[in-house]
């Protein structure tokens, strides 16, 4: 092919490439973002009652009513994510009203009397009822239809995950043509006509882990930057409110600017208003959660002070700030993932945590592939002769006869930098760190153990070898690691339902275990450092503090 | 050309141009990051180019003599040794240069040895450089000026130069104009550079400064490459659909930064956030021992 030619082709392409991307700043630039706001009075009572409940639980009621209220929540959820009729059987309306009847005949929780009544006479009228959505909905979809120019739905509508089914079946019911896609599928969709959102963008992603607050902002795209020129978001009582501070990125941009369109008398809309709340939207699980230390976990003879997390999974794990292994934190972008090691306090709920349960096996392989490459560039005898340099460091450390603080003293004396002074001496009885990294202080620690002058540099030369090749061959294996990660997405998916993920990498990566914190522990702990980020088995009798 | 790429080139553009103190930190929320790094980075070397034609650098003195030197000598980049300096310029092997004796750079204790880039009269690169008019002057000792402070972009090699390939569309010679080089090594001969975000920071890189750092993307604003280069103007490119944006951002407030304003102002579909930095994060207290 000439070069004119190609050229022509690569400029033609470019052109195509600049249209896509520019189609979606047009798309952000002119997005219409509609609110539909549905009144529905009987959903409104028992919104409202069911939250009374909630508190209530707080103060303490009976464990049975407790469960009643956790079904309640869940059936008023089942109802925001697809139009379908309170009456159906799947959907469990009278099925919880009886339940609610049962409890109250049973005379427990006589005090809350007033409201199971209140909630199961809601529950009734709702189910001789129809969902007021239905008819808004099929109003917004049916303007849109094939018009597209292959022919194909110009609408997406947005679902959960565990709601694609539900919706898809509704549509169909109905004879209306629209996409069905999860918010995760929709980051990558092409720009299209519309994009029609059941209940604002945070519910789409609120869970055990990831909460409203969060949600809000991790959503927030959904009306900042969606994959569509027109935005519908249709949210009837029941729902989380709308919030359109979280739909920017930054604290300093404007919000998008939305136009209501009210479907209710103005009486309506008060109660529609009045029972709005987002308390049923609130995480079962508490903040913080205190995980009490197991005997053997703090039994080890070189305990450290480290943070606990809870992981979904019902697991738990430790991580130190003066000690390794750090986190590997996982975070991913639209098209991209990326693990990165993250100090105990970046770590919060919602955090994605990788785990590879065989860590000395990884250990094996990093020293492997580190002395690997020094054979490589320095020739057999390299990897023994930096194995000695550092190991006559921690020889040094442990026959000098100080105390970790007396060295700490000394080193500070020299260096003039007493952070740094306790950071490298609590480092040294760490089988992974080599020594520190600034020749001043190497220099310094070796005069402060007694081990003669380093002149010619040839033990920081050894040791500036061993990290550059430990480094190499961690950075060849975290690439790898992204690598697996980014073969498959169904892992994002797994996370976002279930909280954890497993995802094979074979040997000698072994397998790849994703769990997403669910609480943190507010007190550190002394624990053993063998056991420091390991996923632990969580302790039985765990007492949880609420937070909410 | 589209307003959100025409004002992604004028950001990289007075960021180059307009060295403040203290350095300008942007961050720019985008509804998608495509071309954005590369359209910075363009409009970066178009800056810095406009500067560097009329402001030349440092001049080696005579206690460089002897000294490992970067020079573009016989239509290529070559390191050599610096043989004489004076008054009159400075001579590298059999080459006297009395202009532009500013484009011989004198290399960093410890940067490694590399074969010469050979860039002959018809390379794109020549082209591109020559085509720009820089004030009828030798486009190459320009280009070497730029390659010494050049513009670091920290993120995907393949994406940038496919974003790179099509902004040709736009703005003809941008691929060329732009001469990416890939990682740390290519210092002194490419005006851009492209880093992953595991790049790790050499030790000869505290006594060289870039023009600018782009990162595409929040796991670039988080490498430690960024961190070893906190005295220049950084940008951060972020998708607002991505996860790891909002997580990134939601660190950054936690830092309570001051908020400057936005200057130029975006057009619509873009945020801009222009901030103060802070101290470092305590990711740097994991910058010794072992990665994994």
């Amino acid at each position: 092919m000439s070069a004119p030619i190609r050229q022509e082709i690569s400029e033609v392409s470019g052109w195509a490439r600049i249209g896509a991307v520019d189609a979606r700043y047009q798309a952000v630039t002119g997005a219409v973002i509609e609110h539909h706001l549905l009144a529905w009075a009987e959903m409104a009572t028992a919104v409202t009652v069911i939250a009374k409940l909630r508190r209530a639980g707080v103060d303490g009621v009976s464990v049975a009513l407790e469960d009643l209220t956790r079904a309640a929540e869940r059936w008023v959820r089942c109802l925001t994510g697809a139009p379908v009729s309170p009456g159906d059987p799947a959907v469990g309306t009278s099925r919880l009203a009886d339940g609610l009847r049962a409890h109250d005949a049973s005379g427990i929780d006589s005090a809350l009397h007033r409201e199971l009544v209140r909630l199961a006479d809601a529950l009734d009228a709702l189910e001789r009822g129809t969902h007021p959505a239905a008819a808004v909905l099929e109003e917004i979809i049916s303007r849109y239809g094939c018009s597209r120019a292959d022919g194909g739905p110009a609408a997406y509508i947005a679902a959960r995950s565990d709601e694609t089914i539900p919706v898809r079946r509704w549509l169909a019911a109905e004879e209306l043509v629209g996409e069905v896609l999860t918010p995760r599928e929709l980051r990558k969709a092409p720009v299209r006509d519309a994009l029609v959102l059941l209940g604002p963008p945070a519910r789409y992603l609120v869970s055990a882990w990831c909460w409203l607050g969060e949600a809000t902002k991790l959503g927030g795209w959904m009306l900042s930057a969606p994959p569509a020129r027109q935005v519908h978001v249709v949210t009837w009582p029941g729902q989380p409110r709308l919030e359109l501070t979280g739909a920017t990125l930054f604290p300093v941009s404007d919000p998008p600017t939305v136009r209501t369109v009210r479907h209710a008398s103005d009486e309506d809309q008060d109660d529609e208003r009045r029972s709005v709340s987002d308390d049923v939207w609130l995480p079962p699980l508490p903040v913080q959660a205190y995980i009490p230390v197991a005997g053997a976990w703090a039994a080890d003879h070189d305990p450290v002070t480290a943070s606990g997390f809870r992981l979904a999974g019902d697991g738990v794990v430790f991580y130190s700030a003066d000690a390794t292994p750090a986190s590997q934190i996982v975070t991913w972008g639209v098209d991209s993932v990326h693990i990165t090691k993250g100090a105990p306090n970046l770590i919060k709920v919602g955090t994605v945590v990788l785990f590879r349960p065989e860590r000395s096996a990884t250990d094996d392989e990093l020293h492997r592939r580190a002395d690997g490459l020094l054979v490589e560039k320095y020739g057999p005898g390299a990897p023994a002769a930096a194995h000695a340099a550092k190991a006559e460091l921690k020889e040094a450390y442990a026959s000098c006869g100080h105390t970790d603080a007396q060295l700490e003293h000394m080193l500070d004396l020299r260096l003039r930098d007493s952070a740094y002074a306790r950071h490298v001496i609590s480092r040294l009885p760490d089988p992974g760190y080599i020594g520190p990294e600034k020749q001043g202080a190497y220099l310094a620690l070796r005069s402060v153990l007694g081990l003669p002058e380093d002149t010619d540099r040839s033990q920081s030369n050894l040791l500036r070898r061993l990290r550059a090749a430990c480094r190499r061959a961690g950075v060849d294996i975290v690439a790898e690691l992204i690598a697996i990660l980014r073969s498959t997405t169904a892992w994002q998916a797994e996370l976002e339902t279930c909280g954890h993920a497993t995802v094979g990498a074979g040997p000698p990566l072994g397998q790849l275990d994703l769990r997403v914190v669910v609480a943190v522990d507010p007190q550190p702990k002394r624990i053993g450092r063998s056991r420091l980020g390991l996923p632990l088995p969580a302790p039985t009798g765990a007492s949880q503090k609420g937070a909410q | 050309v589209p307003a959100w790429l025409d004002y992604l080139r004028n950001v990289g553009s007075l960021a180059a141009i307009r060295q403040v103190s203290p350095p300008r930190r942007l961050l720019l929320g985008l509804p998608t990051t495509d071309l954005a790094a590369a359209a910075v980075a363009v409009g970066a070397v178009a800056g810095a180019a406009y500067v560097r034609v009329r402001r030349p650098l440092d001049i080696p003195g005579s206690g460089d003599v002897g000294a490992r030197v970067s020079a573009f000598v016989d239509a290529a980049y070559r390191d050599m040794k610096l043989v004489a300096a004076d008054g009159s310029g400075v001579k590298v092997g059999w080459t006297h240069f009395s202009e532009y004796a500013d484009s011989v750079r004198v290399l960093p204790d410890g940067f490694d040895e590399r074969s010469d880039r050979k860039l002959k009269q018809n390379h794109p690169v020549r082209t591109a450089w020559t085509a720009m008019d820089l004030n009828g002057t030798n486009a190459m000792r320009v280009h070497a000026r730029c390659s010494a402070h050049p513009v670091i972009v920290v993120g995907q090699r393949s994406a940038l130069a496919a974003d790179l390939a099509d902004l040709d569309a736009v703005w003809p010679f941008a691929n060329a104009f732009v001469d990416v080089g890939f990682g740390l090594d290519g210092w002194f001969r490419h005006p851009v550079l492209v880093c992953d975000d595991t790049c790790e920071p050499t030790d000869w890189l505290c006594g060289c400064q870039p023009a600018l750092v782009v990162c595409d993307g929040a796991a670039a604003w988080r490498s430690q490459l960024r961190r070893a280069l906190p005295d220049v103007a950084h940008i951060l490119v972020a998708d607002r659909r991505s996860r790891a944006a909002v997580q990134l951002v939601e660190e950054i407030q936690a830092g309570n930064p001051t908020t400057e304003p936005a200057v130029p102002a975006p057009p619509v579909g873009i945020e801009a956030w222009r901030i103060g930095e802070g101290a470092l994060s305590t990711l740097a207290a994991y910058d010794e021992g072992d990665l994994f």
